[in-house]
């Protein structure tokens, strides 16, 4: 039964790969200094590991809940899905290693948010960036 | 606090940051399934020094933990039964985007019998473990963990002892996510017949944010010389659900 098993799991995974495909923007409050991230950074911000500006103020991450924006972000640079990465942040969560990214239901909740905390940083939707954004498009390298 | 130690011994008590019922017996409760002392206590008293670093453009975590230890009859919570002191470690990294690797450690000198209050046998406890996470793809992962060690009691020879486990999940959908794990525990190398098994399939039901019920299919397999089972094999079924708040 051992290697029974141990067998299929090797034969499973042998049969996924990858897929992935960009539809997201990434926006931040005009505190933060910086106009561009490269992939890496953005990795380390959205899984926590680097949790304050170089300015000394803390990061404050958040997405939206009900769009396809963090799955086409995860897809293209992760190998994570959604479900995996709020696993990721329940177990960082419980922990104690870090406030997990605040998570709304709307595009009108997430921009007020981003245009009036200082230090958030946020994947949205780029259909719903209203002209005259007040906040800052934050370039991806 | 938790002895970090492996995958699953900081999260134990919050079902849900984890894909199954429970946490492996064979790496994380292995008196349950043939030990008689487990790898490392659950938690511990004590100071730790963590943090985190970037080395070679990769991500890397560590804790180093000294703490009272373990005690099998005193509760080490309120009272240290000895003057020993119990150092653990864990070192992970991220070597690539999609595996990580970890390593732990625990050692620790503990009073292991007592008779009528006094200390008859004390023991040494050295516990080793690596764990590994692959992530194939954006909904099948392997997760890995392989934890050996010794016991050393004083009026008896040094019993050497291994377990691993190995589980592989892929989510279907958004909310379904099936899972296979197989673990096994050797509770002494030196014993030919005590080997225990553990093949559990089951199911992740994720029903809303999270909250999920999960299912499983237990199959205990134990050899003759086993200590918690002697052999007697069983099925079992189970089901949780667990919430976040």
């Amino acid at each position: 039964m051992k290697y029974l098993s141990l067998i299929l799991i090797v034969c499973i995974t042998s049969f996924f790969s990858i897929n992935s495909q960009a539809e997201w923007v990434l926006l931040g409050h005009t505190s933060v200094e910086k106009e561009s991230l490269d992939t890496r950074e953005l990795k380390r911000l959205f899984f926590g590991r680097i949790s304050q500006w170089d300015g000394g103020e803390p990061v404050k991450l958040c997405f939206l809940n009900d769009s396809n924006a963090l799955v086409e972000y995860l897809g293209e640079s992760t190998k994570y899905s959604k479900k995996r990465f709020l696993a990721y942040w329940n177990s960082r969560l419980f922990s104690g290693g870090n406030v997990a990214p605040k998570q709304f239901r709307s595009s009108e909740d997430l921009l007020d948010y981003v245009t009036r905390t200082r230090g958030a940083i946020c994947i949205a939707d780029p259909k719903a960036v209203p002209e005259g954004f007040s906040g800052k498009v934050i370039r991806i390298k | 606090m938790f002895t970090n130690f492996g995958i699953y011994n900081e999260i134990h008590t919050a079902k849900p940051a984890t894909l199954s019922v429970k946490e492996p017996l064979s790496t994380n409760k292995n008196n349950k399934m043939g030990s008689e002392i487990r790898f490392y206590p659950r938690w511990n008293v004590g100071v730790a020094a963590v943090g985190d670093f970037v080395w070679l453009n990769r991500d890397f975590d560590y804790v180093v933990q000294l703490s009272n230890g373990e005690d099998e009859e005193t509760n080490p919570f309120e009272e240290d039964g000895n003057t020993s002191k119990a150092l653990g470690g864990r070192v992970r990294g991220e070597l690539l985007d999609n595996f990580h690797l970890g390593a732990s450690f625990y050692r620790d000198h503990i009073n292991a019998e007592y008779d009528d209050g006094d200390v008859v046998a004390r023991a040494r406890i050295a516990s080793y473990g690596v764990q590994a996470n692959w992530f194939m793809s954006d909904s099948a992962h392997v997760e890995f963990e392989y934890v050996a060690g010794t016991v050393k009691r004083e009026d008896t020879e040094k019993i050497s002892r291994n377990g691993f486990t190995v589980m592989l999940s892929v989510e279907l959908t958004d909310m379904i996510t099936p899972y296979l794990r197989v673990e096994v525990l050797e509770p002494d190398t030196e014993t030919s017949d005590d080997e225990g098994v553990l093949t559990i399939l089951g199911v992740n039901w994720q029903i809303a944010n999270n909250a999920y019920l999960k299912f499983e299919l237990d199959d205990m397999s134990t050899e003759d010389a086993n200590a918690k089972f002697e052999g007697e094999d069983f099925q079992e079924i189970k089901a949780s659900l667990s919430i976040g708040f």
